[in-house]
């Protein structure tokens, strides 16, 4: 039973949903973040392009289906369903609370509600073509059951701000606080793509990030000093950098590298990733990689995890998604954890998102055989 | 004296036409087509050549109503070869294929109106009859007004009517294709241990992952296809049980899969499939039976349910699917990569 205790721990530990890059969008071919987001990597607020976009193209329209139109709609997407006035502040407010319960069919299942994040905060545009942006957010967050050594656990907390410079279309310079640029940013923080990697809600650090984008390929090189609300010793400091490239206006093809340590450990992962669109709002994401981390007086031990997830739009605003993932915590064994997750995702009205996950965690051991353990997500998640 | 005559000839005519027209309209109006026929002969004494355009119209429409098209095209016909002779030669060239429409000058509005006219009647007998000529005709017609944006907007909505007409006949028709698969799948095994000598006996489970060999064939249309396939796979299952009853340990135990799956999937796109499917499948286990005890359930004939994902790209495709399958615990899990020939 030691891999169902495992395994248990595992969900527990690492579950969060936050962010809010939906990178599947390539289903529309929308290949580039910095078309909908202020953050050229996605997350964050969405610039007004893409508030319209979510109001149209993304959400439902049977909601008020006789009075709104799709114009209607994207006229009214900017912050608490108001107009544009061309503003040269953009206030954003997010919630995400989810219902989770664990050990579906066992006596051990456990469920609750939790308030993930209530967010507000601000984009600043004193330049009207966003080559010049300060972006900040502030709000709750639950006390992570897993914080990290030498921070003090803290409810509120800065999710990200920094400045960004784009001096041309082509070129961009971020200052601040932000998340860390690699793979493929999904809003499943509760994925190995994002949890062995450490890549999770609360891993943002302060950062300088350089991004060039062009039809054909985003490049993008993220210097770290990590969180500076944290002990100096345990913060990780490094670099990532990440490039993708287009090889037609629906298939997306990438390459991640990172590297950081902290005064007893360090690690350095790279990544392949690939994003397909099927057209009509369907796609398929694909990402493999490995891990290296190493920590004082032990081994190295390498990590490798197969990320793949599909969209199918069954009817606007309504997705059936189904994700796959594969998890080796060391290369060298045969052990591996294999997770399996149908769902829905369903935008009913702009600024509005529900989306109900079943998760299927199987153990594949040489050593030993554990059942596999079932649980389910429900989300409720509200952009302003 | 002579050109007061003709004044009056020229101011008087007309009027007197116009209201005898307005009789005969009005007889149109009432569906009295034979009566608005003969109110336009009377005005004209009978002789084509001194109709007015107004009058010739009405009488086609007249005619089209009685269901005399012949009558009626041979008036709009009439019309066309006394004024637009030598524009009609280069539409009939363009209709024909001989120039290119967007080659031809900007035509009168009359001859545009007619042919409208004759646009409007062709697609009526071509709803009545479906002839393959009408809609010839009516497609060559729809495009010209489309090209000279005359009435463009009504033209437009009969060619889509048709290109939503040929794409329904498209999608409806149903044609076979055939497709190898290669996939990984995972299951968990629930055989039965029995003690020989008590007769007690325990639960024994195992998880399994191996590699699944698919040959198989959809048929199916734009909406949606029947599913059908044979695979033959091959795994290796951990087998355990550390009750306090038993100590049952195995690894490495050799499994040999075969499966017929059908099911039905509808296409949520031209590339995406969702559905689901129905295994019937034979497992056959190699588990080591200890002395003194007999496992039964090593050998299983089962069926299950699976839900059943497919997205192409080109002629490749990814596969998903994932389900209950009776006799065997939780989830049976198929992901794999095709080719479809």
């Amino acid at each position: 039973m030691i891999n169902f205790n495992y395994l248990k721990i595992l969900i527990l530990s690492t579950l969060s949903f936050a962010a809010f890059g939906y990178a599947n969008f390539i289903g529309y071919s929308y290949q580039q973040c910095i078309t909908c987001h202020y953050n050229p990597y996605g997350n964050g607020p969405l610039n007004d392009y893409g508030r319209a976009l979510g109001a149209t193209l993304v959400s439902s329209k049977e909601i008020l289906k006789d009075s709104l139109s799709d114009e209607d709609r994207a006229e009214m997407s900017s912050f608490l369903y108001g107009k544009y006035k061309g503003d040269y502040f953009k206030p954003h407010a997010n919630y995400r609370g989810l219902y989770y319960k664990t050990d579906i069919g066992s006596e051990t299942s456990q469920a609750e509600w939790i308030n993930m994040m209530a967010n507000v905060g601000f984009t600043f545009r004193p330049t009207k073509n966003d080559s010049l942006i300060v972006v900040a957010s502030i709000g709750y967050a639950p006390e992570p059951s897993n914080p990290v050594t030498g921070e003090e656990p803290s409810t509120y907390r800065s999710r990200e701000h920094y400045i960004g410079w784009r001096p041309s279309k082509n070129h961009g310079l971020y200052f601040g606080m932000m998340d860390k640029v690699f793979g493929i940013r999904i809003p499943d923080h509760n994925s190995f793509s994002r949890t062995v990697t450490n890549l999770t809600m609360n891993d943002g650090a302060h950062a300088a990030l350089y991004h060039y984008t062009n039809k054909s390929f985003d490049f993008g090189l993220q210097y770290f000093l990590g969180n500076l609300q944290q002990d100096e010793n345990v913060r990780p400091s490094g670099f990532t950098t990440q490039f993708e490239y287009s090889l037609n206006n629906l298939n997306r093809v990438g390459a991640s590298f990172l590297s950081q340590s902290n005064t007893f450990s360090s690690q350095s992962m790279w990544a392949l990733h690939w994003r397909a669109g099927i057209l009509k709002g369907s796609s398929i994401m694909v990402e493999f990689g490995r891990v290296t981390k190493e920590f004082e007086g032990s081994e190295a031990t390498t990590s490798e995890y197969f990320f793949l997830q599909n969209h199918i739009l069954i009817k606007r605003g309504l997705f059936a998604l189904v994700t796959f993932e594969q998890f080796k915590d060391n290369i060298e064994d045969t052990d591996k954890t294999l997770k399996l997750g149908p769902g829905i995702q369903y935008f009913p009205f702009q600024g509005i998102e529900a989306r109900f996950d079943i998760y299927n965690l199987r153990s594949l051991s040489e050593q030993n055989y554990s059942n596999d353990t079932w649980s389910f997500a429900g989300q409720v998640h509200i952009w302003l | 004296m002579v050109i007061r005559s003709l004044l009056l000839l020229i101011l008087f005519i007309p009027i007197a036409n116009a209201l005898t027209l307005r009789d005969a309209a009005n007889a149109y109006k009432k569906r009295q087509y034979r009566k608005s026929i003969k109110i336009i002969k009377k005005i004209s004494k009978g002789n084509i050549k001194f109709y007015t355009d107004d009058s010739l119209i009405l009488m086609s429409k007249n005619f089209e109503q009685l269901g005399e098209m012949k009558n009626a095209n041979m008036i709009r016909n009439f019309m066309i070869s006394r004024k637009y002779r030598k524009e009609n030669r280069e539409v009939k060239k363009a209709l024909a294929g001989k120039i290119d429409l967007d080659d031809l000058d900007e035509l009168p509005k009359g001859l545009l109106k007619v042919y409208y006219m004759m646009l409007s009647s062709r697609y009526d007998m071509y709803l009545k009859n479906k002839s393959a000529r009408n809609k010839k005709a009516v497609i060559k017609f729809a495009e010209l007004l489309v090209e000279q944006d005359y009435k463009s907007d009504k033209a437009e909505i009969i060619l889509k009517r048709f290109r939503d007409e040929e794409q329904r006949k498209k999608d409806a028709i149903f044609y076979k294709k055939y497709f190898m698969l290669a996939s990984y799948a995972s299951w968990q095994d629930e055989i039965i241990l029995t003690d020989d000598a008590s007769g007690f006996e325990q639960d024994i489970n195992s998880t399994a992952q191996g590699t699944l060999l698919t040959a198989g064939m959809t048929y199916g249309n734009a909406h949606g296809e029947y599913r059908f396939q044979l695979s033959v796979g091959f795994g290796a299952a951990t087998v355990g049980e550390d009750s306090g009853d038993f100590d049952y340990f195995q690894n490495n135990v050799g499994e040999t899969l075969f499966s017929f799956t059908s099911g039905y999937l509808w296409k949520t796109s031209d590339n995406v499939s969702i559905g689901v499917s129905a295994p019937l499948l034979l497992r056959i286990g190699d588990f080591t039976e200890p002395d003194g005890f007999t496992i039964s359930q090593g050998t299983i004939i089962t069926t299950g349910l699976l839900a059943h994902m497919v997205w192409n790209i080109n002629s490749y495709f990814l596969n998903l699917e994932f389900g209950k399958v009776l006799k065997l615990r939780s989830s049976f899990i198929n992901i794999g990569v095709g080719y479809t020939f």
